[in-house]
């Protein structure tokens, strides 16, 4: 299969457009790069479907990658002048992944680890479980909101730029608007 | 005789529902379109208006007018903490939740629905135009409007256009499968309103930030630039800018992609010490998906921003390279 065939697939799969028969087979026979993206995907269509996330603690990540070091040997150099965005792909999977553990108890104030077994088990296999204890325990409440003031930055610079640009018009500047409304009620 | 009546009786059901008379005066999609653009710019108006964004609810109020030969635009929310937008002209202010105000510079066109030019006499050939009849938004005539992606690398819009005023009075984000993702309705509209420039005067502010423009060839991070390998069909490099953040101590980087109607921005910043490296956030259809590139020294984050369905972030973070660009070349290469 091509990369474009492999998009295809996992596109259907995403909407439910193949039978049992034929997700099975295609959780089976998944190279681990389009495993990999399958789990991406559904890790977003689930934060785009209302689960709310936090951003992973650089110091998860440290732990994570010291974890899969075997694994960085393969990973893109860092080449100046010219260099690949594309961080180790290994290592961006398992970090992105551990997201989906990594969701927002409001309750207590702090990231939660959420229930992880009804999530990708197929796709992650030993690696959730590798993700899931490297992640308890880390909650870094300061380093998610630096996180958030960050994004609320680019959030007003990129409504800026669709308001100027595109032709979502007052679309973009309601949501600034809500946005920081909603900011003020937490 | 019968079908006399029925004829009649339709009309009358029609009428009184204030719904155009679909047979009889359907104009173009273009031709609304082009009809809504024109109205933008000229229509002063004002209006309450309901943005939803999953279980979100906002009440908005808009103004929108022209005095001495300037337009002027206020955009409030009206429930819950104070936040708003507010333009003069070419200067666009943000007042948050904390009454600190923030200035931007140049227009950002906060008017209602403002569909570029290039919109009204060209839609994207990636979004496919649809009559779909008509409508009813609060309490007028429309007609609707589907925008339909040809491709799943960007969502859909559904339009209502005022059959009088030619105003667009109701915008959908349609998701891959067919739900809404959010939506932006007038629930009032009043046309021609009595303006004054003291509703358009901006408040006393606690405190007033400024994300300042650093002109790119005075710092070394405006050598690096985004090498997009892949974009989805249609998206153009728009705009380029380095911005320093309020309080922060190195810049930050961006480009603006669109496509006519979707949009998304990419942002590059030096990763600290105890930045996040990697990170997934959402606002509504509204995307964020960060990256770390390098380590050390040579540690950047990059950030894609936008309203595009979570595979093409993905796919254009994974076919995205940063190059050091020689100061004579120009700013924005796809």
């Amino acid at each position: 299969m091509n990369v474009e065939n492999n998009h295809e697939i996992l596109s259907a799969f995403m909407d439910s457009e193949v039978s049992d028969l034929e997700s099975r087979r295609l959780l089976r026979d998944l190279p681990d790069a389009d495993r990999a993206r399958l789990a991406r995907w559904q890790l977003a269509r689930d934060l785009m479907q209302g689960h709310q996330a936090q951003p992973v603690p650089k110091s998860f990540n440290a732990s994570l990658m010291e974890a899969l070091k075997d694994e960085r040997s393969v990973q893109p150099a860092w080449m100046h002048p010219i260099a690949s965005l594309a961080v180790a792909a290994s290592v961006a999977v398992a970090t992105v992944i551990g997201w989906q553990y990594w969701e927002y108890s409001s309750a207590l104030q702090q990231p939660a680890l959420a229930s992880s077994e009804s999530r990708l088990p197929r796709l992650l296999g030993a690696d959730a479980a590798l993700v899931s204890q490297t992640l308890r325990g880390q909650a870094q409440p300061a380093a998610v909101q630096a996180e958030q003031e960050r994004m609320e930055v680019m959030m007003v610079r990129h409504n800026e730029f669709v308001a100027r640009h595109s032709g979502q018009g007052v679309m973009a500047s309601a949501r600034l608007v809500s946005q920081e409304a909603k900011k003020g009620d937490q | 005789m019968l079908k006399r009546l029925l004829v009649l009786c339709t009309a009358l059901f029609a009428s009184f529902f204030f719904v155009p008379d679909a047979q009889a005066q359907t104009p173009s999609p273009q031709q609304l379109l082009q009809d809504m653009s024109q109205a933008h710019q000229e229509r002063d108006f004002r209006g309450r208006l309901v943005y939803v964004r999953g279980n979100d609810v906002s009440t908005l109020e808009v103004l929108r007018g022209r005095i001495d030969g300037q337009e002027y635009e206020r955009l409030t929310h009206l429930d819950g903490e104070l936040a708003e937008l507010i333009r003069h002209g070419e200067q666009l202010v943000c007042v948050h939740a904390d009454k600190t105000i923030t200035r931007l510079g140049g227009r950002a066109g906060i008017g209602p629905f403002a569909l570029q030019a290039q919109l009204s006499t060209m839609i994207p050939k990636q979004y496919r135009i649809e009559q779909a009849g008509p409508d009813r938004v609060a309490g007028r005539a429309t007609w609707r409007l589907h925008l339909v992606p040809q491709d799943e690398y960007r969502y859909g819009y559904r339009l209502w256009i005022d059959d009088d005023s030619h105003l667009l009075l109701r915008s959908e984000l349609i998701g891959a499968q067919g739900q809404v993702l959010e939506r932006l309705e007038f629930i009032s509209l009043e046309l021609s309103p009595t303006l004054t420039l003291e509703q358009f005067r901006i408040p006393a502010a606690a405190q007033e930030q400024a994300i300042n423009s650093v002109e790119s060839r005075d710092h070394p991070q405006g050598r690096l630039q985004f090498v997009t390998q892949w974009l989805p069909e249609g998206f153009i490099a728009t705009e380029q800018d380095m911005r320093m953040k309020p309080g922060g101590q190195s810049p930050v980087s961006s480009r603006a992609y669109s496509d006519g109607l979707a949009a998304f921005t990419l942002f590059l910043e030096r990763a600290t010490e105890d930045a996040v490296v990697q990170s997934v956030s959402h606002m509504g259809p509204t995307l964020a998906v960060t990256r770390q590139l390098g380590e050390a020294a040579d540690a950047w984050l990059v950030t894609l921003v936008g309203e595009v369905p979570p595979s093409t972030a993905e796919r254009v973070l994974n076919a995205l390279l940063l190059e050091e660009r020689l100061l004579e070349e120009p700013l924005l290469k796809n």
